[in-house]
């Protein structure tokens, strides 16, 4: 096991770079000028030239890789340009709680949603309960996250003033309760759309698992049902389930932007979005490899689950 | 009787005690402002953003000089100021007392620091100066002596993009060596308000300061940017919500109690909502700005003389716009004129063949426009290319983000016009698209010679008359740009907020909010 682990971390280290010299050649070689962006559309070419020599901008494309590798590997990820002075580490983590808050928030209500639906579709197959939970997962799965904040907004927010429309309180230094009122609307408009999937995919899964002939021994056997529902079905139904689990929180916590710029989180989403505008070279930069090196990490993880969910995995 | 009487006069002073509670309103301590983009840096003399601007300008840092709603300059952080009879030689006598946040006072020797690191960060005040700096005369007392006339300085100063505003000296000292540019630590001014927190893609906090030594009659209204300013609300909040819906859906729940660019659509929800005020004003021109090195002038008149405005211009923006021909907003008399203006998208197909028969421009070559994404800029530029199909022309749009747009329009050979939109400029010398070094290539020796005119006339009445003739020839000959309008921004707000200016943009320094 040890050594599964070491071995799928060493895959890193080639995947961070190749991530790291696509994205450099792609944002550099992209048109746009991080100075002019600094100093505003009223500035003169003349303040924009002075400006872009200044920030080494004219040195050349390898000359500035190495600048930034050699820097990243002292643990130093420069300074944005976006937001003058600001240290890239000190922004990508500041903003990076936010959006591990939202995807786990979301992801929170996209199982307690999505579990329980699923696995009731498929007992009810065919019937009333089933085809509810179809439409919805339908719904889900059709509605773009966006219409569905727009939609909790216009309904919760301004019908009933119930909870804010926009904002971001911080779990941590804010508490509790004002996270869960101003991250709820979020967490609902992203966690809804991976539910849907989530609902169908645990509805197939544990369709597979029913009509299995252990379950029918079970049965007729005259095992209480939640029994071979909660004990033998679920249990191995739950491999798939976790498979979208660790595809949905990487999605939740790469993609979360549409609903991050609806409800002005100051989430990575936002940021990457922003800095890409703004051509924050430093920025991209770092984000694209956070999240390069969280999709290596969760898979892992998610592998090494595997082996704990089912002992008759066996990593190697 | 008396009884009668008794009861009467009770009852007039119970309905006194209630009109008197009634009168006496209470207000919030806070207001929530819904802006719609965060600065790079809120550093003034380097950052040109229009919304640091508007948010710090005069709330938290202060000039020399600043604007009347007429277009005058009125004194803010000096008592008064003498400038020669040739514009050459400025003197600025400061006012005494004024403090900095960080408790110091300000004196020449922050006056001096701020202003030439402002000429140093500003390319065109720096050109207009040579190599001219300010200097302390005493403790109280600036001034700047030139080689040549600058009648515009005084109007930079108090309206430049690049605000000249003071800073205590010890914020220039610490300016970061790597950027340039002033660290937030010492965002520090003599304003009315506080710098007091950034959350980087939050919100910007302001707080009252207490120790603020206002200027002018606290009895009369603003004026402009000048007059006495009350900071009656003990904290702005400026949250940073970049989608226009968000902003909006805001406002309705209570969120916000103020929102800057409101776009069209959400207008007519508003409109006669006894809840909310909305408005809006003038804040810049509508234009494709030509390649001078690629086009002609006969096409470009030709462009002139199709083009219809109010068709170019709803699809874009609406209702929020005016079919203005001058180069200047319709705010800014002392700088305000029609010069020219019979050559305004005048929708004359028959004059624009006549004009451009006489181009040699190859008819079968589209257009290549520059346009960059956001808004309905490109709707409009195909509602052009229809207008300038019965021509016989067509269009080509290239549409790209603003920052590609900006890159790729420092090349001539890429494109043949590219869209934007100017803000307000204080002086018509800063009209960027008039100068041969910005995009679109303006290097025309008789603009050129009216430009020198209007830069080192010797008195306003002069520049302004070499402005209108400068305006005059860029209609009806020159042709720089392809002038469309003037755009407007609307803001809305809860119709308890009073007390607000509009100027330029719309300053809190007085405004209320109830309870």
């Amino acid at each position: 096991m040890k050594k599964y682990i070491l071995k799928r971390i060493l895959t890193l280290l080639p995947t961070v770079f190749i991530v790291s010299v696509v994205v450099f050649l792609l944002v550099h070689l992209t048109p746009g000028d991080p100075a002019a962006m600094m100093l505003g559309d009223d500035a003169t070419m003349e303040d924009i030239a002075a400006l872009h020599a200044k920030l080494g901008l004219d040195d050349p494309l390898i000359v500035q890789y190495i600048r930034w590798v050699s820097r990243c590997l002292q643990g130093d990820f420069g300074t944005s340009t976006a937001v003058i002075g600001q240290k890239v580490s000190d922004m990508v983590f500041s903003h990076f709680r936010p959006t591990l808050c939202l995807a786990i928030y979301s992801q929170l209500i996209t199982i307690l949603l999505a579990i329980p639906t699923g696995i009731l579709a498929a007992r009810k197959r065919g019937r009333i309960a089933d085809m509810i939970t179809s439409v919805l997962s339908l719904l889900g799965i059709s509605l773009p996250s966006f219409m569905m904040g727009l939609g909790l907004v216009l309904l919760v927010a301004v019908h009933f003033r119930a909870l804010p429309a926009a904002g971001y309180k911080d779990l941590f230094t804010d508490g509790l309760l004002p996270f869960l009122r101003y991250m709820t609307l979020p967490a609902l408009s992203l966690g809804f759309i991976h539910a849907a999937y989530m609902m169908r995919m645990t509805k197939t899964s544990m369709l597979e698992v029913l009509s299995s002939d252990y379950i029918k021994m079970a049965r007729s056997k005259g095992v209480k049902e939640h029994t071979i529902i909660g004990k033998h079905a679920f249990r191995n139904a739950f491999l798939t389930v976790l498979t979208v689990i660790g595809q949905g929180f990487i999605s939740a916590l790469a993609g979360a932007a549409v609903v991050e710029k609806l409800f002005t989180i100051p989430g990575i989403g936002t940021l990457m979005v922003d800095s890409i505008e703004k051509r924050d070279y430093q920025v991209i930069q770092a984000i694209t490899l956070l999240i390069a090196m969280l999709n290596v990490v969760i898979n892992l993880i998610i592998d090494l689950l595997y082996g704990l969910c089912d002992p008759r995995i066996r990593l190697e | 009787m008396r009884k009668v009487l008794a009861l009467l006069l009770s009852l007039l002073l119970l309905t006194g005690v209630f009109g008197l509670a009634t009168a006496d309103t209470e207000y919030k301590d806070i207001i929530n402002i819904a802006d719609n983009d965060q600065g790079a840096s809120y550093d003034l003399h380097k950052d040109t953003s229009v919304n640091v601007r508007n948010m710090l300008r005069g709330t938290v840092f202060e000039q020399l000089v600043t604007l009347k709603a007429s277009g005058d300059i009125g004194p803010e952080l000096c008592e008064s100021y003498d400038v020669n009879d040739t514009s050459t030689e400025f003197v600025f006598h400061l006012r005494k007392g004024v403090k900095f946040h960080n408790g110091k006072e300000m004196t020449s020797a922050d006056v001096v620091a701020s202003l030439n690191r402002w000429l140093e960060s500003f390319s065109t005040a720096r050109k207009m100066v040579g190599d001219a700096r300010f200097t302390a005369d005493d403790d109280y007392t600036v001034s700047l002596k030139l080689e040549n006339s600058a009648i515009m300085l005084l109007d930079m100063l108090a309206g430049a993009a690049q605000a000249a505003v003071i800073y205590p000296s010890e914020a220039i000292d610490n300016v970061n060596a790597d950027t340039g540019f002033i660290p937030t630590e010492w965002f520090i001014g003599t304003g009315p308000y506080m710098f007091s927190e950034w959350a980087v893609d939050q919100y910007v906090q302001l707080d009252r300061f207490d120790d603020y030594v206002p200027y002018g009659d606290p009895e009369q209204e603003l004026d402009g940017l000048w007059g006495y300013k009350h900071a009656y609300t003990k904290t702005l909040k400026y949250w940073i919500v970049k989608d226009a819906a968000t902003r909006f859906n805001g406002l309705m729940s209570g969120d916000y109690d103020f929102v800057v660019k409101l776009t069209d659509d959400y207008i007519p929800v508003l409109d006669g909502n006894p809840d909310y005020n909305v408005y809006s004003q003038q804040t810049g021109m509508i234009s494709l700005v030509w390649n001078k090195h690629t086009t002609d002038k006969y096409l470009r008149l030709a462009c002139q003389a199709i083009a219809d405005a109010d068709e170019l211009n709803t699809v874009n923006y609406g209702t929020l716009y005016d079919t203005d021909p001058c180069y200047m907003e319709n705010g800014q008399p002392a700088w305000y004129t029609n010069a020219g203006g019979e050559y305004f998208c005048q929708h004359d197909a028959e004059k624009a063949r006549e004009l451009l028969a006489q181009s040699s421009w190859e008819a079968s070559n589209p257009i290549r426009i520059l346009v960059s994404t956001g808004g309905h800029a490109e709707d409009m530029l195909l509602v052009f290319g229809q207008e300038i199909g019965e021509l016989g022309l067509s269009v080509q749009l290239d549409i790209v983000d603003r920052s590609t747009l900006t890159e790729k329009r420092k090349d001539d050979t890429l494109y043949d016009a590219f869209f934007t939109t100017f803000s307000s400029v204080p002086v018509p010398s800063l009209r960027n698209f008039l100068d041969g070094s910005f995009a679109g290539f303006s290097d025309d020796e008789h603009l050129a010679e009216l430009m020198t005119k209007m830069t080192t006339a010797g008195t306003r009445e002069e520049a302004f008359a070499a402005w209108e003739e400068i305006q005059a020839y860029c209609y009806s000959d020159y042709q720089p740009i392809l002038m469309m309008g003037h755009f407007h921004q609307a803001a809305a707000c809860t119709a308890k907020l009073s007390g607000y200016n509009v100027f330029l943009t719309t300053n809190f320094w007085n405004a209320k909010l109830e309870k």
